[in-house]
């Protein structure tokens, strides 16, 4: 089949087994962070604040005497959760709306693209500093905010696709033999698109993930779970990080940035794999 | 001899696998002349051409052979050598020129950059020559300072060769110039690189699967097969009386084409390049094939003064074999 | 249709962007749970004067569609209304703000598009080699990077260094002997988050300009311009860098609106009193007569800039001129 061999490709890539690996470890460290955190991430202790890094508090402790190390084992969770569900909603909007586009082209076409146009070009992170700031805080509203505003590229590129598969031959006959435009898009067109899909999918992730670290490092958004943005920002607003406490803003930073990375590795391998020329091979 | 080739042989892929498109191929064009050389599809025209040029693609290269055009020895040079080698002694006109222009320059400039990179005149006198090259292979005045994408096909052909030819190098090259274009402009075409080589006095070689268009304009004409000489001789020679069974088989298709008659082929598939035969790369399509043509060794054979072929057939006591 | 036909739509398409982005911002804070912008002319920050001014300004009595018109007025006219969070009219407490935010993200642009081309230049050039693996792995990295945390490092080591000031625009209460050691002053305020939003922006620059060389590079216009006698660096100025530039100034332009969320974030670890700052207030403070002007401002001024690059492509891409 198509699709396993070019997941066995995939994983030849060095950059796509790098990006699977980084995801890999960090969802087990989401799922497994109640058993593998040495306390709990909410417990307070008025006796312990501010430690420095030890054997028993490896990152040391915040303000309020909470475990570092915990909380930022416990920020994987938002982060994946986020970054997927936002990118779920992204890509099935812009799926079906680049497919709807180039499917029918003319006027449908037109007014979903200048949508997209508009879309693409207002700055989304003040909108969604905005209306996440008027919703208030909750994992859904930061879903949603993020999901519903980050769509408009890949609508972009998947139309693109389409409008190059509709007038390849195999579309044109299952037109000709009075396919209806529903069953031809999901049947002809969608599998080829899937492919491109896949990688600007890990894109739309990776960039769910920095924008929910950055909307709770601006004090919006689900500001009360444990998340490494909201981690950074006490580092921040408690003026540890000015007092030049590492242990407290190094380690999530570094997490929110392997993360990312993952993704981008395993969209960039995809890409790779789809366009070989990115890979290049000596000047010439 | 203005350019001579002598046993070049061009591997595509790394050292010990990959493909040979041209093994030990020589050639001897005299100066002044039209030369053809005609090959079916994939048997390493356009890869003697680059070789030529210096131009291989990355991934190829040259195993083994010299080229020298016009006293240049072109093979085993720096890239700075060929850069003033290029355009000025030996020019190129692509196969499928049409998608050759820049999209962003007008055609006139491209076709004096040639001038302006060998520091031949100055701008103004560079653009004067562009328009006159231009106005050589009939393009006119409401031509010049377009762009590419206003072009037809043929026209930005054409651009292609007043490009080729505006500095006047002693050899033109030209690889296929006429396919995907109409049979008039086709004629239009072959006639124009006629002309050149009288007006200028270039050295013409034209490379085309098209064997009637070569034997149409080619003083002389070599024939390639799986990226072997199969022969060389004038052109009547070679449509007169064609030594080699493929010369022969190519010719009779193009008389059964003309005469309307059923049309006869050569049987069989085109060589694989990747797992040629042992010895004659035709025989297994080859209607005259004998036992020792699996051991032949690819000598030349020159049974009439002037005409080189490349067959065991010729190797009896009357045909002499050339060093 | 021509280059103005093509000009003109652009501009017409702009002009629908900010009519939309106008009512976007309208609706935003009024269709909201608790319809903000009533809620807050009923401050008591606010004199009872000043509330009845501005509910006659902005028609807050009026119905919707009324206030909606009434808002487009007022937004052409600049009347913004008053801040909650300054008590001033929010036309004078954006002004600077941009003019701060100019200061910050001029530079920083210029420096990481200039960087980038520089870098995805030389790693289109060796692309497959070492210095192409470093170039766009570390650019990969950069744009994996949170912003306000690679900023919060910076911070760190200009702690530990006792060097650089990390807050602020200039030091606070501080009487300048002239205005050199003014703006000597603003420079060293200026050199972090400088230096923060130029890594931010240079990783991107870098794979979308490596990227389109490499396309363009393996483009047969390439080969051409080397036919005719051009060296690799003649060919890379003249012919590969021009076409990728094109791709380059669209996605550029296309990424604007993720480029600003790098400066609000920079200016909110740095306290730069930009605009991105200023909108962190606002927030804060609940401050909507301000977010929404600032919202305005920052939008138009993406779709202006998508304008200039429109007409930027245009000039340098001819078929887009004549088409
Ligand atoms: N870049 C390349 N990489 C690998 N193999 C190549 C490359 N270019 C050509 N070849 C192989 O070299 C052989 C000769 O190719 P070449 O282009 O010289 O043929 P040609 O005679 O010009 O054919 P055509 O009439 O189709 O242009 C072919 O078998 C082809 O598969
Ligand atoms: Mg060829």
């Amino acid at each position: 089949m198509r699709g396993t061999g070019l997941f066995i490709e995939f994983l030849h890539n060095r950059k796509g087994a790098a990006g699977l690996a980084i995801v890999a470890a960090f969802t087990f460290m989401a799922l497994f962070a109640p058993f593998i955190s040495p306390y709990n991430p909410t417990s307070t202790n008025p006796q312990a604040f501010l430690l420095p890094p030890s054997p028993s508090h490896p990152f040391g402790t915040d303000n309020l005497g909470q475990d570092l190390l915990s909380r930022d084992l416990y920020g994987a969770q938002i982060s994946l959760i986020v970054g997927l569900a936002a990118a779920g909603v992204a890509v099935a909007i812009g799926l079906v709306t680049g497919l709807v586009s180039g499917y029918f082209g003319g006027l449908v076409d037109e007014v979903i693209m200048r949508i997209v146009d508009f879309f693409i070009v207002i700055p989304a992170l003040v909108i969604m500093i905005v209306v996440a700031a008027l919703l208030g805080p909750g994992l859904l509203n930061v879903i949603a905010v993020i999901g519903f505003l980050s769509w408009a590229p890949v609508a972009r590129i998947i139309r693109s696709m389409v409008l190059s598969l509709r007038e390849r031959p195999f579309v044109e006959s299952a037109r000709a033999n009075n396919g209806g435009s529903l069953y031809i898009m999901f049947r002809h067109i969608f599998p080829n698109v899937s492919s491109v899909l896949y990688g600007n999918a890990m894109l739309a992730v990776s960039s769910a993930i920095f924008t929910q670290a950055a909307l709770v490092f601006l004090g919006v958004g689900n500001v009360t779970s444990i998340s490494w943005g909201g981690i950074i920002r006490e580092a921040y607003t408690t003026g540890a990080l000015t007092a030049g406490d590492m242990a407290w803003v190094v380690p999530p930073g570094i997490f929110i940035f392997t993360l990312i990375f993952g993704f981008i590795l395993i969209g960039y391998a995809v890409e790779e794999i789809m366009n070989p020329r990115l890979r290049g091979g000596g000047s010439g | 001899m203005i350019v001579e080739i002598r046993g070049l042989t061009v591997r595509y892929g790394p050292e010990g696998s990959g493909v040979r498109a041209v093994d030990h191929v020589s050639l001897d064009v005299d100066e002044g002349i039209l030369y053809g050389i005609v090959g079916e599809s994939g048997s390493g025209k356009s890869t003697i051409a680059m070789a030529m040029m210096g131009l291989l693609p990355h991934g190829a290269s040259v195993e083994g052979g010299s080229i020298s055009i016009d006293g240049f020895e072109v093979t085993g040079r720096k890239e700075s050598q060929l850069a003033s080698f290029r355009g000025r002694t030996a020019s190129l006109v692509f196969q499928g020129a049409m998608n050759n222009l820049n999209p962003l320059m007008r055609i006139e400039d491209q076709v004096a950059e040639t001038l302006l990179l060998h520091r031949m005149c100055g701008r103004k006198e560079a653009l004067e020559r562009a328009r006159r090259s231009l106005e050589l292979v009939g393009l006119g005045k409401q031509v010049w300072r377009l762009y590419p994408h206003e072009l037809s096909g043929g026209m930005k052909q054409r651009a292609m060769i007043a490009a080729a030819v505006v500095a006047e190098p002693r050899v033109l090259i030209a690889d296929e110039p006429t396919t995907a274009l109409d049979v008039i402009t086709q004629v239009q075409i072959v006639n124009l690189l006629r002309q050149l080589r009288e007006k200028l006095g270039m050295t013409v070689i034209l490379i085309s699967h098209d064997f009637p268009l070569v034997s149409e304009a080619s003083d002389r004409i070599c024939i390639l097969y799986g990226g072997k000489v199969c022969e060389v001789g004038s052109n009547s020679h070679i449509v007169r009386k064609p030594l080699h069974p493929y010369t022969a088989g190519l010719l009779n298709s193009v008389v059964s084409l003309r005469e309307r008659r059923e049309i006869m082929t050569i049987p069989g598939e085109p060589v694989d390049l990747s797992r040629p035969p042992k010895g004659c790369r035709f025989m297994p399509r080859c209607g005259s094939a004998m036992e020792k043509c699996s051991l032949y060794a690819y000598d030349s054979y020159s049974p009439e003064p002037g005409r080189l072929v490349y067959c065991e057939m010729y190797s009896g006591p009357d045909g002499n074999t050339e060093a | 249709m021509g280059w103005a036909g093509y000009l003109l739509k652009r501009v017409a398409f702009a002009a629908v962007s900010i009519f939309a982005i106008v009512t976007f911002d309208f609706f935003l804070f009024r269709l909201m749970p608790g319809n903000p912008i009533q809620i807050l002319y009923r401050s008591p920050a606010l004199s009872p004067a000043q509330i009845t001014s501005l509910k006659s300004q902005f028609g807050l009595n009026l119905p919707l569609y009324q206030q909606y018109l009434l808002f487009i007025r007022n937004s052409f006219t600049g009347n913004f209304g008053i801040s909650i969070n300054y008590l001033q009219p929010v036309s004078q407490v954006l002004f600077p703000a941009i003019l701060n935010s100019l200061v910050l993200l001029i530079p920083a642009n210029i420096l990481a598009i200039l960087l980038g081309v520089f870098a995805g230049r030389y790693a289109a050039w060796k692309r497959g080699g070492a210095a192409d693996g470093i170039i766009t792995g570390s650019s990969m990295a950069l744009f994996s990077i949170p912003t306000f945390w690679l900023g919060g490092i910076l911070i760190l080591v200009a702690i530990f260094t006792g060097t650089l000031p990390v807050s602020g625009m200039y030091t606070l209460g501080a009487a300048y002997p002239s205005p050199l050691a003014r703006f000597s002053d603003l420079l060293s305020h200026l050199i972090l988050p400088l230096i923060t939003l130029t890594l931010v922006l240079f990783g991107q620059y870098a794979v979308i300009m490596r990227n389109s060389l490499i396309d363009v590079l393996s483009e047969d216009y390439i080969i051409f311009a080397r036919s005719k006698g051009a060296r690799d660096a003649y060919v890379m100025r003249k012919h590969a860098m021009p076409n990728a530039s094109l791709p380059m100034i669209s996605i550029i332009a296309v990424n604007l609106g993720n480029t600003f969320a790098g400066a609000i974030l920079t200016e909110v670890v740095f306290s730069w009193p930009g605009i991105g700052y200023l909108i962190y207030e606002s927030i804060l403070a609940r401050d909507y007569p301000v977010l929404q002007a600032a919202f305005l401002i920052v939008a138009i001024a993406i779709v202006a800039a998508n304008v200039c690059a429109d007409l930027l492509y245009s000039l340098i891409d001819p078929r887009v001129r004549y088409s």
